[in-house]
């Protein structure tokens, strides 16, 4: 298991890192994980969206949270390669079907034509399969990101490790 | 290896559930104890790596990745093999084992064993329990019964701490208990319903190893009271609940009496022909690979059920050319299991004004009520069920952006009350349930590999299906909605519930071992975990395992003073 948390622990540093462009030809740097690559405006991209499922408010949002890189990492680590393989050509699906109906890749589109095609997404007509897959895997792990940090937990549900041995099997729900 | 380094006044081969109690009952009474463990040592308080992590310091949120998952198969059928607590459970590669039918082991090889991870459940065996065999005409007769053994519940739950009601049931005795948690409304309302509907149906909540009011003793121990954390399977920093690590072994330790050897795989039970009778135990250093004996005078086997039955039929000498005591061939024999395959769960839409507060470490328990004091089905013996009602409340997580967030944090809605019975079956110890060692192939310190042909029958199908039918009729008359039952078709072993093979008796031709836990064949041998149990019941069986060896234990020690060992 030592093992393992090393192997980890060097994918953590590798999200973000840049692998240097081959000479000739202006080539897109590689975002590299245990599995699979980003380009790094793919990564960017994945932000964004992240940005847009849980934006910064008066409260913290997904950006703050580094939310993407959390949802890469358990996709990277959590999901079997077939899944894998479909997040990642969702991905790509995701933003060129953007692309096709915007005319700019995802990150380029104003915040309202973002809006307009997760709303699309959401109500999956006419969406493809792996664009559905790709975005609600994204939305959940960014939820999960959010419910389950130190903030969220700390100030929002005001979560106790240590409950007391309190419990009360029948008590009034009080009314609002 | 000096003979003074290497002799000890008793042997006790595990250091879990039940080889904990014999530790310290032994050391106790003075005698210097060698307490065998074959994996790591892990110390109460600073062994427990995860025990005060918060939810978000878990990379994957208590998820297993997929690699580990992948890998192991077998261990990840565990409910509770979580990020958490994957430490403590053995992998399915370092400890290979072969399945001629299909049976998912779930081990725990470090100091503490499975305690450290148990499900905390603890209810007393009756008398229409230890009679079971002999009314019903299957296996051999247990030969202790309820009046032997009330005692040693006493002792064993007063040292642990166990909590819950006196409920005054035959078919499940009262015990000495700390108080319990209460039920909550639904509950309440289903036990009100079961009892007006059926005579000797009984909801109560579930009798459990959790510290609710320490009593002095239990302060002794540098054990407090557990606070509802649920997380027990990480090690609890208040010692909340009973493991071997925070209870027994430092009880034994502090006599001064105990020598703890964490890394010492048993490879066998040394028998000395002249004597007739067993002298010491062949270990193989975990890590050295080196063989080491140890002498003493008694050996106590609590090992694990299967690996003692390991232990025992890799145990040969002239005189046991077939495994220790084995003379009758049954080693390894009428094994058997709990089966869990089968659940139901339903949704109640009454009582919406009422919820629970805060959280409790157990739920309710409705004792086996099939075949207690008669047959009266087309299937032999019974079924127990856990019963749990709670509502849960629920977050809408719909579309994005600052909609989504806004529900995010806004205070969660209660759902209706969900109720939920997981059942756990008696089986029947047959002999074509067996266990036994490979001819060829051995592990890493060349120990045959152990073959596990255990498989569920006729009698465990008509169960579950007697089960849906009596749940379903209970849940309709509660009104509960939304009634669905399942079957998981899990293997046994995933119940880790697992049973006998060495089993006690009356009679050397047809059992192992006597009243005393003792082999019949070899009376300094005591084997009294999981491998002991003539007949499973349907009661968590950890407690009878404990209540068996501290009683056993003090046997040995009478007869040891006696010279009669």
């Amino acid at each position: 298991m030592n093992r393992r948390n090393a192997i980890n622990n060097i994918v953590i540093l590798s999200i973000g890192a840049v692998v240097l462009p081959s000479c000739g030809q202006r080539k897109e740097s590689l975002v590299k994980f245990k599995n699979f690559s980003l380009s790094d405006s793919e990564e960017k991209m994945l932000g964004q969206l992240s940005d847009t499922i849980i934006p910064k408010t008066n409260f913290i949002g997904a950006a703050d949270l580094k939310a993407h890189e959390f949802t890469l990492m358990m996709v990277d680590d959590c999901y079997e390669p077939e899944r894998q393989k479909k997040y990642t050509a969702g991905m790509k699906e995701f933003d060129k079907l953007a692309k096709n109906k915007y005319g700019s890749s995802f990150t380029s589109c104003t915040v309202p034509q973002k809006k307009e095609w997760l709303t699309a997404i959401e109500k999956k007509k006419d969406i493809p399969e792996n664009v559905v897959f790709f975005y609600e895997t994204t939305k959940r792990h960014t939820v999960q990101a959010f419910t389950s940090s130190k903030e969220y937990m700390t100030d929002i549900i005001k979560y106790k490790m240590v409950p007391g041995s309190n419990f009360k099997g029948c008590v009034p729900v009080k009314k609002a | 290896m000096g003979d003074n380094n290497n002799t000890f006044d008793a042997i006790v081969i595990g250091s879990g559930m039940s080889g904990g109690w014999a530790a310290k009952e032994f050391c106790e009474k003075g005698f210097r104890t060698l307490l065998l463990e074959r994996g790591r040592d892990v110390k109460h308080l600073v062994d427990y790596p995860t025990t005060n992590m918060l939810p978000w310091e878990f990379k994957h949120r208590g998820q297993v990745p997929y690699e580990i998952a992948k890998d192991n198969p077998i261990i990840s059928r565990c409910y509770a093999f979580r990020e958490d607590a994957m430490h403590f459970f053995v992998k399915d590669k370092e400890h290979p084992y072969i399945q001629e039918k299909p049976y998912d082991w779930i081990r725990g090889y470090q100091v503490g064993g499975k305690s450290i991870m148990w499900a905390r459940q603890t209810q007393r065996w009756s008398d229409f329990d230890f009679e079971g065999p002999a009314r019903d005409g299957f296996a051999v007769d247990w030969p202790i019964r309820y009046k032997d053994l009330a005692p040693w519940y006493s002792y064993v739950e007063k040292f642990a701490g166990i909590s819950g009601n006196k409920d005054g049931l035959e078919e499940l005795p009262d015990g000495e208990f700390l108080p319990p948690w209460e039920l909550t409304c639904v509950e309440n309302h289903f036990k009100d319903i079961v009892a007006s509907n059926y005579e000797n149906r009984h909801v109560i909540f579930a009798r459990c190893a959790h510290l609710t009011k320490p009593e002095p003793i239990h302060i002794e121990q540098g054990r407090g009271t557990c606070q509802a954390r649920n997380l027990c399977q990480r090690g609890c920093p208040f010692g909340g609940y009973f493991n071997a690590n925070s209870t027994t072994i430092p009880w034994a330790a502090k006599t001064g009496k105990l020598t703890l050897r964490p890394h010492s795989v048993v490879h066998s039970i040394l028998y000395d022909d002249a004597k007739n009778k067993a002298t010491g135990v062949r270990v193989i250093d975990a890590n050295t690979k080196q063989d080491i004996e140890f002498f003493a005078p008694v050996i106590f086997v609590n090992a694990g059920n299967l690996n003692s039955n390991l232990i025992l039929l890799n145990s040969l000498s002239k005189r046991f050319p077939n495994g220790l005591g084995n003379d009758n061939g049954l080693l390894g024999k009428y094994a058997a299991f709990h089966n869990y395959r089968a659940r139901i769960n339903a949704k109640y839409e009454g009582m919406p004004d009422f919820k629970t507060e805060q959280s409790r470490a157990s739920g309710a328990y409705i004792p086996r009520f099939r075949n207690v004091r008669k047959q009266e089905t087309d299937f032999l013996r019974g079924y127990a069920c856990t019963f749990n009602a709670g509502r849960y409340s629920r977050t809408r997580q719909e579309g994005f952006g600052e909609e989504l967030k806004n529900m995010l944090m806004t205070p969660p809605v209660l759902g209706p009350w969900n109720v939920g019975s997981q059942f756990m079956g008696e089986t029947i110890p047959k002999e074509t349930n067996f266990v036994s060692l490979d001819k060829d192939q051995k592990d890493e310190w060349g120990i045959p590999l152990l073959k596990i042909n255990i498989g569920y029958d006729d009698n465990d199908e008509k169960m579950i299906k007697d089960f849906f039918e009596q749940y379903t009729e209970m849940f309709t008359k509660a009104g509960f909605t939304d009634i669905k039952t399942s079957d998981s078709k899990q293997a046994p072993g995933l119940d880790i519930h697992e049973m006998g093979g060495v089993r006690m008796g009356k009679d050397p031709k047809t059992s192992l071992l006597n009243a005393w836990n003792q082999l019949h064949e070899c009376k300094n041998v005591f084997v009294s975990d999981g491998a002991c149990m003539t007949s499973t019941s349907t009661q968590n069986p950890s407690l009878t395992y404990m209540a068996l060896t501290a009683r056993a234990a003090n046997h040995a020690i009478d007869l040891l003073k006696k010279g009669e060992l």
